[in-house]
Order: structure tokens, then sequence, then C-alpha cells
């Protein structure tokens, strides 16, 4: 941008003229446009980021020399430049929030894209091998349209995602390991009676070794589990610190709903929240505040082990809404359903849209 | 115990520990190993004693994903550390028992 264009960069609609309005048609022109000018707003914005930083410190000397007429100029400018990163923010927005709508509203063009995706990665898998930890195109194409998701997915988004937030986002081998006592790492039966010394270990050391490989600084405040059950089926917990909650989202509608309405004990995620209040207790004192659940009627906290949550219409899509559970929970602390207000965010009932953001967001984390 | 301990001077950085390695199963595989050594060489030892591919599995040290390049000393491991084995996970729908 010339000195020019910076001094009346509000005056002129620079927006309209660099970033004209895209045709909203579906097709794979709409696609393309659509990501590259996501990538050049976000690009211009990061740019843009280093200004309330620059004009803070420009503030400091304004106080500390006699003023001059140029710097009427120089306020001018950081006037105008902030403006145009509104704009750019809010272009963004705007944009990235038409692209998802219309890729939500038509599933049918949405897949037959996802699967030509895939089919190309296929064709050329050697454009992975290497460049995200621990992917490789076997685990790329479990995004792929109805199929079912696998660990190394789930733990790749957990890890992106959860880096430098405030939540603790774990392994999905964390479940197997420290909250379920099978011996084939099946998670069905939750660890019961007393728990151990042992547990305690374990539990810690792998929060810990967390906490650091997501640069968290034990600055998190919420913890997001996500479980595999029979190597069939993924769901999650979230322990809550601040809002004092324990949840247990499940998209799989029978299993809500029929155990919400059996007597506690009977519930079938009834131990499992036994155990996840134990590891509440256990991480609040590593935290350095006391949180007790045990025998203690009084308490504030909420502990649902059965939430509604927006359910899988079909027999493959769980693993997307696990990862979703997690976008809403760093989004929202919870997980929303119909009264959801972020229209990007929203679950949808056929997630084939989602699962092309996520393929999208791995390709592009390859820099493909 | 620290009689043992002492034993080894404690310049000795590369002095071997054992490595207890677990699968999802419970089987134990022990193994010593210098801690300058890459673990990828430990994963690959592993694999062929189990009769695996070393792609299929993932090995854990404290729930953290073991990388090519770490070693022992790179992790802060100590004598008689535990490495997990597990296997991949998939889920689509269909849990056991509603």
């Amino acid at each position: 941008m010339s000195a020019q264009l910076l001094l009346t960069v509000s005056n002129m609609n620079y927006m309209g003229q660099h970033f004209a309005a895209l045709s909203t048609e579906l097709d794979d022109q709409f696609y393309a446009n659509h990501l590259l000018r996501i990538k050049q707003l976000l690009a211009l914005g990061n740019e843009l980021a280093a200004l309330p930083a620059l004009q803070s410190t420009f503030d400091i000397c304004l106080e500390s020399h006699n003023t001059v007429p140029s710097d009427r100029v120089v306020l001018g400018t950081f006037h105008n430049l902030r403006h145009l990163r509104e704009k750019v923010i809010h272009l963004r927005n705007f944009t990235e929030t038409t692209f998802y709508e219309v890729l939500d509203r038509d599933p049918v063009w949405t897949e037959v894209k996802l699967r030509s995706m895939v089919r190309e990665i296929r064709l050329n898998q050697k454009l992975l091998e290497g460049k995200l930890p621990n992917i490789s195109f076997s685990d790329f194409k479990t995004l792929g349209a109805r199929e079912w998701l696998n660990d190394e997915v789930i733990n790749y988004f957990v890890k992106k995602w959860c880096s430098r937030s405030s939540t603790l986002g774990l392994s999905t081998f964390f479940a197997c390991k420290v909250l379920f006592d099978d011996e084939d790492n099946s998670c069905i039966q939750a660890k019961h009676g007393v728990l151990t010394l042992d547990d305690e270990e374990t539990a810690l050391r792998w929060c810990r070794r967390a906490d650091k490989s997501l640069c968290l600084n034990m600055g998190w405040d919420s913890v997001f589990i996500p479980i595999n059950e029979n190597r069939s089926h993924w769901y999650s917990a979230y322990i809550d610190f601040r809002r004092k909650r324990i949840h247990i989202y499940d998209s799989w509608s029978e299993t809500c709903l029929l155990n919400q309405r059996k007597p506690v004990l009977l519930r079938k995620n009834t131990g499992l929240m036994l155990v996840l209040m134990w590891l509440a207790e256990l991480l609040g004192r590593e935290r350095g505040e006391e949180v007790q659940l045990k025998n203690a009627p009084l308490t504030q906290w909420v502990c649902d082990p059965h939430t509604k949550v927006p359910f899988q219409p079909n027999h493959f899509d769980c693993g997307v809404h696990t990862l979703w559970h997690l976008q809403h929970v760093l989004a929202f602390r919870e997980v929303q359903g119909e009264g959801c207000l972020s229209n990007r965010l929203m679950f949808t009932n056929n997630m084939v849209g989602k699962r092309l953001r996520l393929a999208q967001e791995m390709l592009d984390d390859c820099g493909l | 115990m620290s009689e043992e301990e002492q034993q080894i001077p404690p310049e000795d950085a590369n002095a071997p520990i054992n490595v207890k390695v677990v699968s999802a199963t419970g089987d134990e595989v022990f193994f010593k190993i210098k801690r300058s050594t890459k673990l990828s060489k430990l994963q690959g030892a592993y694999a062929n004693k189990v009769g695996k591919d070393v792609n299929s599995i993932r090995f854990l040290y404290d729930g953290a994903r073991i990388s090519d390049t770490d070693t022992p000393a790179s992790l802060d491991m100590e004598d008689n550390d535990t490495i997990d084995v597990m296997v991949e996970q998939v889920g689509g729908c269909v849990p056991c028992s509603s």
C-alpha cells in the first residue's frame, strides 16, 4: 500500500476494489475462490495485527515530545489502518460463514467434492507423507465421506486446537489407560472402587506431559477427553473448572435418551462419571484449587453423565461430532444445540460439510 | 536400592536404562537401552518381536507420542519407566450397550 493510500484509505473503497463480491453459486470455482479469499484476508489480518502494539508505542512517544504537525498525519494513518483492520476481520468472518453455510446447505455437492479431494490425494499420497506428525494417507482418508474417523485424526485436531488454549486436550488413549479397566483397551468397564496411588500418578504424568506438549504452562481451566468405545464409537467428556461442571457428550441418541430416563445408578455412564469426579478432584489439586465431589452433597458442581447434544442420524459421524464437541467447548464452554448462535459452528444433520472443512484444514496445514 | 543407585556414577549420563514396553493387553517386554539411543530402534525391535508392522502401532511415553528422533535422554526417561503400545482406534457408531 502506498503512503498516499494510507492517508486516505478510509475515504477510498479499498476493500470493495480489492475484494469484490464473490458468486454464491456452488461449484468448483466457488470453492476455490472462497478458499483463496479467506487465505488472503487471513494474511492481511495477520499483517495488521501488529497495529495496536505499534500505536501504543507511538502514543508513549507522543507524551514525551512536543507536538509537531506530522503527528496529526501519523494519527490519521493509524485511524485509517484501524478502520481497515476492522473491515478485514468483518469480511473474513462474513466470507467464512457464507462459505460454510453454502457447503452445509448442499450436502450432495459437498460429498462429491470431498470424494474427489480424497481421490486426488490417494493418487499422490507422497504429498502428505511426513508433512504432519503421525498423519499418513490412511489416516487422512478416514475423514472421507461416510468413513469412520481414526485416533490419529482425532488426536491431530485435539492437539492443534488445544495448543495455547485454556483447555487441556488429552489423547484418545488417556481414557483407556486411566479411566477404564478393560484388559483390551475397549473402554467399556469404567474403573471402580478405590483408585490407587498408581492411578493418580499415571493420570498426573499424562496430564503434565499433555500440558507441556500443548504449551499451556498450567494455564488451563478445563479438560477435554475423547473416548473410543469398543473400537467402534467416539464420544467425549469435558471437565470445566471455571463453571464447575462435568459433562459426557454422546451423539448416539439412544444412549442419551434411554439413559436419561433411568435411575442414576443404572445409567450407562454413571461409573465413568464417578471416575471423572475423582479426576476432577485430582486435577483441581494440581491447579491449586480444592474440588470436593465425593461425599459432598452440597457441592456447586453439576455432573451430567448423559448431556443432551445434537445427534448423528447415521452410522458414521460420531468422530466428527466428537471433534465438534471440542470446537464448541473451546468457543462456548458447552455444546450448543439448535440455539447455537454461530452459523459456522452449528451442528448439521449431515456433517459432510464439517468433514470437508477438516480435510481442507489438514491439507492447508500441509501447505497443499 | 539406594546402594545400587550409588554404584552408577552420576556423571555417566549414558548408562543404559531398563524400559518396559506394555501392550494394550498387558503383555510386557523389557529392553535395556542407552539414554542416547533413538527410541525408533526400540520400536522396530519391539514390532519385530511381536510380529507387527511398526507403522500400525503407537508408542506413548506418559501419553505423548514418541517421535522418530526421541531418545530416553530427550524425554527425561528414568530407569524402569514404561512405554505404552496402543493400536488404531476407529469409530462411527454402534456403542456397545445403551
